[in-house]
């Protein structure tokens, strides 16, 4: 019996020894794959919040020329053969909504329409919100960027682009259309909101 | 006796197993780490795949836009103020340049070739021919330093502005600023009467 107790005790220990292995081993095969997926999560995170934090910037940098220019403002043309103010911002969310859905793949819920024409947005408050809805458009598409379709082909009228550079170029337009209203601002004798590039 | 016997077969059976876990956990977290090690040479989730590549083109694409600007708009409206308080065609432009100037230097990490020089006065700008040539070097200045660089060095993070932000950012940041001036003159020219060239989104 004596003998019987040792080696039950010996299979015990190395029972213990075996599960201890056993953990130490399943805890270091779990602690890479944790470390890797926390690695990449941040990577992507980082372009994605790039992405949300510029296009929110911009909504905030376009909303201040909205605030400034007056109301009677809105139809003001510097030369009569161009857009007014309130076309040219119509013109970019028109812009923004289809850069966005090119670049992502979401319907462009004005699809179809001239939103340049529409008289119903050229009140200050009607222009406005489209204008932030365009923007908001763009800020929820890119909170749910699928990073690894970025490198895909997609067309844009007759452009050959990919979704990344949907983004991009989207960035650009609205960036120049904005540019091009700081002089209706002047020559409305508005001071235009200071330049927002951070 | 007999019972001795039995006990140690299972302890030895027990270490057999023992040590066959053990193996195949070690080869389990060899063959994970080659699998990483893989994934990590060939990230999925990072846009553009070419980074340095996508920037030159869109930097060659925006200089050869102001250049567009710059042809189109005669000698005679170099000068030509939006409104008396605003900046001149050529002063929006020497503007444009010196910022191309300063975020090439800061985000590709060069030395500024006009540092200390105030371009808005320097009457060598004052002409179409010197003003273009300023311009397109602030161009040429920024295309040569991304190419100097790789995707790496572009995810780098650096100070600027008191913040931090990597060089890529810091770079479209600067592409920004000359979109948003470039769009300006755009206006001075239809004051001038002359129809802008047409947006190269391609």
């Amino acid at each position: 019996m004596k003998q019987s107790i040792k080696a039950f005790r010996y299979f015990v220990s190395t029972l213990a020894v075996s599960a201890a292995l056993g953990l130490v081993c399943f805890a270091q095969q779990a602690a890479p794959k944790a470390i890797q997926g926390a690695a990449a999560t941040s990577a992507a995170t980082d372009q994605i919040s790039v992405l949300v934090a510029d296009w929110t910037r911009a909504r905030d940098y376009t909303k201040e020329y909205l605030d400034a220019m007056p109301e009677d403002g809105l139809g003001f043309k510097p030369t009569p053969d161009i857009r007014s103010f309130a076309e040219q911002m119509l013109h970019l969310a028109a812009a923004n909504f289809a850069f966005v859905s090119t670049a992502s793949g979401k319907a462009n819920p004005y699809q179809g329409k001239q939103l340049e024409k529409m008289e119903e947005y050229k009140t200050k408050a009607a222009l406005t919100k489209i204008v932030m809805e365009s923007y908001d458009f763009a800020i929820n598409a890119a909170k749910n960027v699928d990073l690894k379709k970025a490198d895909e082909p997609v067309k844009f009228f007759s452009f050959d682009l990919t979704r990344g550079s949907a983004w991009s170029k989207g960035f650009e337009h609205q960036t120049h259309h904005r540019g091009q209203t700081t002089i209706y601002l002047r020559l409305k004798g508005v001071k235009p909101p200071n330049e927002k590039l951070f | 006796m007999k019972q001795a016997f039995v006990a140690a077969r299972y302890l030895v059976s027990l270490v057999a197993v023992s040590v066959a876990f053990t193996l195949v956990c070690f080869a389990q977290q060899a063959t994970g780490g080659q699998a990483q090690g893989g994934q990590q040479a060939a990230p999925a989730a990072e846009w553009p795949a070419d980074s340095v590549g996508m920037l030159v083109a869109e930097w060659t694409r925006a200089k050869n836009w102001t250049k567009e600007y710059l042809d189109k708009m005669p000698e005679d409206g170099l000068s030509h103020k939006a409104t008396p308080e605003v900046r001149s065609f050529a002063e929006q432009m020497i503007h444009l340049a010196s910022a191309n100037f300063l975020y090439a230097t800061r985000g590709a990490g060069l030395t500024n070739p006009h540092q200390g020089k105030n371009l808005m006065t320097m009457d060598e700008f004052k002409t179409k021919a010197g003003l273009t040539k300023l311009v397109m070097e602030s161009y040429d200045f920024m295309i040569g330093g991304i190419k100097a660089m790789n995707a790496d060095k572009l995810k780098e993070k650096i100070q600027g502005r008191g913040m931090t932000l990597t060089r890529e950012a810091t770079i479209r940041n600067g592409f920004e600023h000359q979109t948003h001036h470039r769009g300006q003159t755009t206006i001075y020219l239809r004051m001038k009467g002359v129809v802008p060239p047409p947006e190269p989104f391609q």
